[in-house]
């Protein structure tokens, strides 16, 4: 029984190291506002840099992206900077895992795009190609604005019904807030762009969040037995297993999409990784952020 | 575990009737292809991000605001597109409205010309009388008032009542005061000239008569098509007819009276669409606002096609509005099935790495095996649902199932912590306790994800609706049946 003695050993510690933080809890206060403040500086200089906070997907500016499989390796950053000698209009190459895409603007066609690469006797297969007219750009812009805007309505109003309590509400929301504002500064960081793809990503980190909160705060406010102390070690214990577990099921499914084994998506793997830094951001903003206020606010009651 | 306790619980029957129901719904099934392979197939359709196809979204060229009822016509055009796709006979076709702006037409294994030659052709629809000219001629136009016309073609040059013309000009003739004959001259060849009259557009056809009409119809290698055209259609016809003569044809051992030289051809968008018709005779005597069009194809199974093409081609005639296109995507076919690898190993990598996850936590097989099993039977539940609505699973999709079945296990994951709670005795106390932290959790979730659902474009939809689809699923069926694994266990 070494492997449950062990394990047991590694329990004491977790608690350990729980009561040592609990004591002066307050402090981590700090946790969350650094990554507030980091997501604050890359947003800032992303908006210096460019004008706008995120790079916007072709969906949301209008142009063109064609994206293939290249038969052989092909580097990234001589194809684009041949592009950029070829065209007028700004263009992008990005690749993930075995599949090349190339974006360009409005001015860029498709068939320039595959006259070009024949020219740099690059040899491709699957090629994919996704025109959008500038039209639809403030629209669809629009929309998925007001859809994030529609969510956190909605689940503001889930969260009070369910709490009927203001503090442990906002707290819920707030933590919300922390996971995907964090995640998007991760995007920038990334240079992954804002389409419908991330944007749904980031909203179902709203889902991932409040899973996590919602458990935080019905242990802690609404059951009574037992010490605060304890009833946070309680859904701490839970609430990490949840997160990890989602950690790990998009861990795998960034690898598998990026695997050079299998055919490789720009969405699968974007989507992954911004749920990933999303639920990174929730172990922290649930458990050094969230609980925090609740335990503030109930000493203070 | 007391086994005989679960298997009477009724939440433990309804996963069991989910399960069934959804294998029989996703079909696993033999098939043999045309290389005379063998291979196992399923029930579940794959979008054409998976199967290859194209996309294109509609747009008005106008600004929305300036065209009246917008929201009704663009109801129209998504009929109409969707008749036009699917009488082309183009497989696996969708159309939907997005927004109050757009129309969606996706198609599969058509590529992208095709499908645009399709959706912008005929923005128009001219019904046109073809009249040939030679050397010196007159054209006859007007039933009551008959007006003639003089006219001469040296080589290519065509003179109507002195007025020169060259090929592909248009000009009109006044037949009587306010109304004219609008002509084009097609073409030239060997001597003789080709003119055409218009005799309607499409907004002058009322009505197609059905198939379950008279007037419609195929017997034998003939068809016809009954019309219902406008008063000053009916009366243009006859006035044109007047410049042709009668010409008898046996047809089927009947004597039928023709115009001689007349065919009538359907233009869309410019382009002929359609083959040329006959005319019969009647039409230069009296007005007829109900014409049959007719004609003969080589066989039975060639006269329908006409017929349908035909019908087609002047129910789909004209677009309520200029339109445009507004984006297109194509998607390679030749990755299919890698994706269907790529999604079957994600999903199953993705529960296997869970399972390890929750076997370190716990410690015991029997609880890690409940929770990776309800994960896999929420997998199979998603996939039942999605080939019984017919929902094509696309790479979105993908992501939405592990969404799903993530928020599942850490359901799973609450339910099993809080059934160990020693602060309260009735385990079904604990249960309920942990069901409002899974139905505010599942609320939220559902609640972020319908926006975007009824908003998004494409492919993103397919991520919001597995992803509602998938708790919905978990908390009407897989988390109750894990409760009731918990309760029994003990």
């Amino acid at each position: 029984m070494e492997k449950v003695k062990s394990f047991e050993r590694i329990k004491q510690g977790i608690l350990k190291t729980f009561d040592w933080i609990y004591d002066r809890y307050e402090y981590f206060l700090v946790v969350p506002i650094l990554l507030f403040a980091l997501a604050g500086v890359l947003f800032g200089t992303s908006y210096l840099e460019n004008g706008r906070f995120f790079q916007r997907s072709t969906e949301f500016t209008g142009g063109i992206q064609v994206t293939f499989s290249p038969e052989s390796d092909i580097n990234v950053d001589g194809l684009q900077s041949s592009f950029r000698k070829n065209f007028s209009d700004k263009i992008v190459v990005r690749s993930v895992g075995n599949k090349i895409r190339v974006e360009g603007g409005e001015k860029t066609t498709k068939d320039q795009i595959e006259s070009s690469l024949d020219q740099f006797g690059v040899k491709y297969n699957d090629l994919q190609s996704y025109n959008a007219s500038p039209v639809t750009k403030g629209y669809f812009f629009f929309q998925a604005q007001r859809a994030v805007i529609i969510a956190f309505i909605i689940i503001s109003i889930v969260v009070f019904v369910a709490f009927r309590n203001t503090v442990p509400s906002i707290a819920v929301i707030l933590a919300a807030v922390l996971d995907i504002v964090f995640a998007a500064s991760m995007m920038i960081l990334l240079g992954i762009e804002l389409s419908f793809a991330t944007i749904a990503a980031l909203l179902i980190l709203i889902g991932y969040s409040v899973d996590t909160d919602v458990l935080l705060t019905t242990k802690v406010i609404r059951r009574k037995k037992g010490k605060i102390k304890e009833r946070m070690y309680s859904a701490m214990a839970t609430g990490a297993t949840m997160t990890v577990t989602g950690i790990v099921a998009f861990i795998v499914l960034y690898l598998v999409s990026t695997s050079p084994f299998l055919p490789s998506s720009f969405l699968l793997s974007q989507i992954a990784l911004v749920i990933l830094f999303g639920l990174i951001a929730d172990l922290l903003s649930t458990w050094f952020q969230n609980a925090i206020i609740l335990k503030m606010y109930l000493e203070r009651k | 575990m007391k086994w005989r306790e679960l298997f009477k619980d009724w939440r433990i029957w309804l996963l069991i009737l989910a399960l069934i129901i959804s294998v029989v719904g996703i079909f696993p099934h033999y098939e043999t292809n045309q290389a005379g392979e063998v291979f196992i197939t399923t029930n579940i359709g794959y979008g054409i991000e998976i199967t290859g196809g194209s996309e294109v979204m509609i747009g008005s060229k106008k600004n929305k605001t300036e065209i009246n009822n917008f929201s009704r016509k663009l109801d129209k055009v998504e009929d109409i597109l969707d008749y036009r796709i699917n009488s082309f006979g183009l497989k696996d076709t969708e159309t939907r409205k997005i927004g109050d702006e757009f129309i969606q037409a996706k198609v599969a294994e058509a590529n992208l010309t095709q499908l645009k030659d399709l959706i912008t052709r005929g923005g128009n629809l001219e019904a046109r009388i073809k009249i040939p000219v030679k050397g010196d001629d007159t054209l006859t136009f007007g039933k009551e008032a008959q007006k003639e016309f003089s006219v001469e073609l040296k080589d290519e040059n065509l003179s109507v009542e002195g007025k020169e013309y060259q090929v592909n000009d248009t000009f009109e003739l006044e037949i009587k005061q306010g109304k004219e004959i609008s002509l084009k001259y097609e073409s030239y060849q060997e001597n003789q000239g080709n003119l055409s009259a218009l005799v309607f557009e499409g907004k002058e056809v009322k009505n197609i008569k059905p198939r379950s009409a008279r007037a419609t119809g195929v017997s034998g290698q003939s068809y016809r098509l009954g019309l219902l055209i406008s008063n000053t259609a009916a009366r243009r016809m006859t006035d044109i007819s007047q410049t042709f003569d009668k010409e008898t044809k046996i047809i089927r051992g009947e004597k039928e009276a023709y115009l001689k030289g007349a065919k009538l051809k359907f233009f869309l968008g410019n382009k002929l669409a359609g083959d040329p018709l006959d005319i019969a005779y009647t039409f230069k005597r009296q007005e007829v606002k109900n014409p049959t069009i007719s004609g003969t194809a080589g066989s039975e199974e060639k006269a329908n096609e006409e017929l349908n093409k035909l019908d087609a081609i002047l129910r789909s005639a004209s677009y309520p509005f200029e339109i445009k296109i507004i984006n297109e995507r194509t998607f390679s076919g030749t990755l299919g099935s890698g994706f269907v690898t790529t999604a079957l190993v994600s999903i199953f990598a993705a529960v296997i790495a869970v399972a390890i996850v929750v076997l370190i936590r716990y410690q015991r097989p029997e609880v890690a095996l409940p929770i990776t099993m309800t994960g896999l039977s929420e997998v199979l539940i998603i996939l039942g649902v999605a080939s019984l609505i017919n929902w094509s699973i696309n790479l979105p999709s993908i992501a939405g199932i592990i969404a799903a079945v993530g928020t599942g296990v850490d359901d799973q994951v609450v339910l099993t912590d809080e059934s160990k709670d020693k602060k309260i005795k009735s385990l079904k106390v604990k249960i309920e306790r942990a069901f409002f932290i899974i139905f505010t959790a599942a609320a939220s979730t559902i609640g972020a994800m319908l926006p975007l659902y009824s908003v998004g474009a494409g492919a993103v939809r397919g991520f919001a609706l597995t992803t509602i689809i998938g708790i919905l699923i978990g908390i009407t069926i897989t988390r109750p049946a894990y409760a009731a694994v918990l309760e029994h266990m003990k």
